[in-house]
């Protein structure tokens, strides 16, 4: 056992905090707080600092160098998310591309996509969402309506997605349609590259319960996909969508992005603590605070094994669903213990001066009860965690079931 | 960085297990429960010869140097097979001569009880049901000749087959109570030494109240040089940090197999044409006593390099007690659910889980319970403490 970087990659984090350094001055500024931003100034401060971090060689670490990338380890990669990507100079628009897609494309797609998205999307110059879940279907994924028709050399896409994060400002996803209305459900699906910017294509903003405008829905309407943009094979998207959700789930550093928001709830607990040691929120917070502090070392350390089983050469696997479930489950009730230390004044959003950190910490507390949510619910974790990894059986009700109703498959 | 084991702590690990499902199988377990000796000799004596009771003294004194990581191997199937629990009390008794004791101490105490030849335990900080981290309530007295001692603790775990018991002492009348605080080794045999044994909850540790009734010994019997005596609160932090990554150990093996046993019970057992574990109110208790043990596990590994590292990131006293409070809501959660999914048969005599229920509310109290460590966790990490309210 050795929980310590080596020396070589120590000097690693050393490089990368000088680049954060020099880098920062330079970096495109925010606006004022609590000033509403159009999407084209989003985007514009996304793509400059992307496009420093491309140049300067802190970003898509474990990518090859060919595709815009530093062909480096987990490690590496690690380093760089927890000093780069927590980074507040511009908005994470295209996290999903980069926790998600592209990822993906560089697992299972063709050289020739490969060679096609990767460096652009590396440059700050693509923007990528992703097409999975529907009104009718979140968790029974495989449920899904979305359907692909053969068109000439390609295919028309329609029907409805949605909780697609960032869609707004993405150029392409990865959409999973049905291409086989007759098979089992799971094995009609085909996983698509599909450009956002075009006629078929409709994106209509869900905001969510704080405000904030991440969630989008998604119309279809015989969207156009060349017959070169097929991800996988044709009636192979389920597992395609299966190793995304891996990947999501394993290497992704997600974990890594929630740390400064739980730290920032960890800092207000220790001063509100001090400041009132023998007070009612103290009393009130002090195991849940000593349980939370522990909850994140332990988020610490999992993020490190499922890193250094993918460094040692594993696939990612069932495991990255323990970390999933260890981020989701330690943010949400690190953005409810604020509000029980912060008592009255937790519940304020704006107006005055006083109102703790612009009212951060309800509109946190209200984004929170998404993760457990987001990239797959807890309980479909459960049930991976149980079956994958325990062995348990499907149940039932769950093994074989159609993709329509049995009357409407004559 | 390297988070496997090496080959040497699998191989001890792997060896601990076939030793003990062996030589230490169930029926053995709950008959040592029953008697007044707890962990019999044999086994005793088996477990000195492959070193383990000497698992962190130095080669010098006949100890195997193993480190704390491939001791915690040992430990784990130790929590796992229910062992009675003689043994981590006399490694942590060896490891405060190790870390007090002058050399000539060292090698005079330390051999023979490498060789397992004499037991010992370690009689720290119990009394009354209350538990405080100074030396509390057992008083020295020097004297011309040596330290005469006093007091009583209510209840010290493997004292019914110690021979040597390794005492924390409160000397003179210190301003502060950890500064102040020596450390003897006193034979069970000495004058005024009274042990009376305790029926417990969990009937392998072998608890019994201690009395010193003024009980004479001489200066050398105090840890330390003469001339220098060990720093009684350094010793105590590295012997509790010590306990309690073991504590944390045990209960890991402990709640890894009730888990591995209800799992085998929710693929066995049917209801409603299908095995109780297809269904998601039993799996996903099965998958949350997976995420409590894998947590564990994963804070364990660490403490227990924490311990070892001399350049490690973090202070052995916060990773020791982020590791003991995590065990103690794991452990407890484990046995919850466990006992839920196998239904009635497990709050019987005859089935196992109600031994591991006992295990785990034992270890959980020991040294002080959770809020105990959830403080202690607040303190490492530069919080305040609160005043005392007082009534």
């Amino acid at each position: 056992m050795d929980f310590n970087l080596s020396p070589e990659q120590q000097r690693y984090r050393d490089q990368v905090r000088a680049w954060v350094a020099a880098a920062l001055p330079k970096a495109p500024k925010p606006p004022r707080p609590n000033q509403p931003e159009p999407p084209e100034s989003v985007r514009q401060r996304y793509g400059a600092w992307q496009r420093m971090r491309h140049d300067g060689g802190m970003t898509c670490v474990l990518w090859p160098k060919e595709y815009g990338g530093q062909g480096l380890g987990v490690v590496e990669h690690y380093i760089v998310s927890s000093e780069v990507d927590t980074l507040p100079v511009a908005p994470p628009i295209n996290v999903v591309g980069f926790g998600m897609c592209l990822p993906l494309i560089l697992h299972v797609g063709t050289a020739a996509q490969k060679a096609r998205i990767l460096p652009p999307a590396a440059r700050g110059e693509a923007v990528w969402c992703q097409l999975f879940s529907e009104p009718g279907c979140g968790s029974d994924l495989a449920s899904l309506k979305t359907r692909a028709e053969p068109d000439g050399s390609g295919w028309r896409l329609t029907g409805q997605k949605t909780w697609n994060s960032f869609a707004h400002h993405a150029d392409f996803g990865i959409c999973l349609a049905r291409t086989d209305a007759h098979a089992p459900k799971h094995r009609g699906l085909t996983m698509f590259l599909l450009n956002m910017r075009q006629a078929g294509v409709t994106v209509r903003p869900v905001p969510f319960s704080n405000g904030d405008h991440d969630f989008n829905e998604v119309f279809l309407d015989n969207a156009r996909v060349d017959g070169g943009d097929v991800l996988g094979a044709v009636n192979d998207g389920w597992s395609v969508a299966i190793s995304t959700l891996m990947i999501e789930r394993g290497t992704s550093n997600i974990h890594v992005l929630f740390r400064p928001w739980m730290e920032r709830v960890l800092a207000l607990a220790k001063e509100r603590l001090a400041a009132d040691p023998g007070g009612l929120a103290a009393g009130v917070a002090r195991a849940e605070v000593a349980r939370l502090t522990t909850q994140v070392k332990i988020m610490e350390l999992q993020g490190l094994r499922t890193l250094y089983g993918a460094a040692s050469g594993a696939p990612p696997g069932p495991e990255g669903s323990l970390v999933k479930l260890l981020w989701s489950e330690t943010n949400q009730r690190l953005a409810a213990l604020a509000l029980d230390i912060l008592g009255p004044a937790g519940a304020l959003l704006d107006g005055d001066e006083a109102v703790p950190e612009g009212g951060w910490y309800p509109r946190n507390w209200l984004r929170s009860f998404g993760n457990t949510l987001e990239a797959g619910s807890s309980e479909i974790l459960r049930n991976i965690m149980a079956e994958r990894i325990l062995g348990l059986p499907k149940d039932a009700a769950r093994v074989l079931a159609p993709a329509r109703p049995p009357e409407a498959r004559r | 960085m390297d988070l496997t084991y090496s080959e040497e702590q699998v191989s001890i690990q792997r060896q601990a297990r076939r030793f003990f499902e062996r030589e230490c199988p169930l029926d053995e377990v709950r008959r040592a429960w029953a008697s007044e000796t707890g962990l019999p000799e044999p086994l005793w004596r088996r477990m000195a010869e492959l070193g383990w009771l000497g698992a962190l003294l130095p080669e010098a004194v006949g100890g195997g140097e193993l480190g704390v990581t491939a001791f915690s191997r040992i430990v784990e199937e130790h929590g796992r097979g229910l062992l009675p629990g003689a043994f981590l009390f006399h490694v942590l008794a060896a490891e405060a001569i190790r870390v007090a004791g002058s050399a000539p101490q060292q090698q005079a105490l330390l051999p023979p009880l490498a060789r397992g030849e004499s037991r010992a335990t370690l009689a720290r900080c119990m009394e009354g049901g209350r538990f405080d981290r100074s030396g509390g309530r057992f008083y020295a007295d020097e004297q011309p000749a040596g330290y005469l001692l006093f007091g009583e603790k209510l209840a010290v775990p493997g004292l019914a087959q110690a021979g040597q018991i390794v005492v924390a002492a409160v000397l003179g009348l210190p301003k502060d109570l950890d500064a102040g605080l020596a450390f003897f080794v006193v034979p069970r045999t000495a004058q005024g030494v009274v042990v009376t044994p305790l029926r417990t909850l969990e009937g392998g540790m072998k608890a019994a109240s201690l009395r010193l009734d003024g009980v004479r010994v001489p200066a050398t019997a105090r840890l330390g040089a003469a001339d220098r005596p060990a720093n009684g609160a350094a010793v105590l932090a590295r012997v509790s940090q010590l306990a309690d990554v073991a504590l944390a150990c045990d209960a890991l093996g402990g709640a890894a197999r009730v888990t591995e046993l209800t799992v085998e019970h929710a693929k066995l057992r049917t209801a409603f044409g299908q095995p109780i574990g297809a269904y998601q109110a039993i799996k996903h208790k099965c998958a949350d006593m997976l995420f409590a043990t894998e947590n564990l596990r994963a804070l364990v590994d660490w403490a227990a390099w924490v311990l070892d590292a001399p350049n490690a990131d973090a202070s052995p006293a916060l990773a020791s007690a982020m590791a003991r409070a995590t065990a103690i809501e794991c452990y407890d959660l484990v046995i919850r659910h466990g006992t839920q999914a196998h239904g009635a048969i497990a709050v019987t005599e005859e089935h196992v889980l109600p031994l591991y229920a006992k295990r785990s509310k034992t270890l959980a109290l020991a040294f002080g319970g959770l809020a105990y460590y959830q403080e202690q966790i607040l303190r490492e990490s530069g919080y305040t403490t609160p005043p005392v309210r007082r009534a």
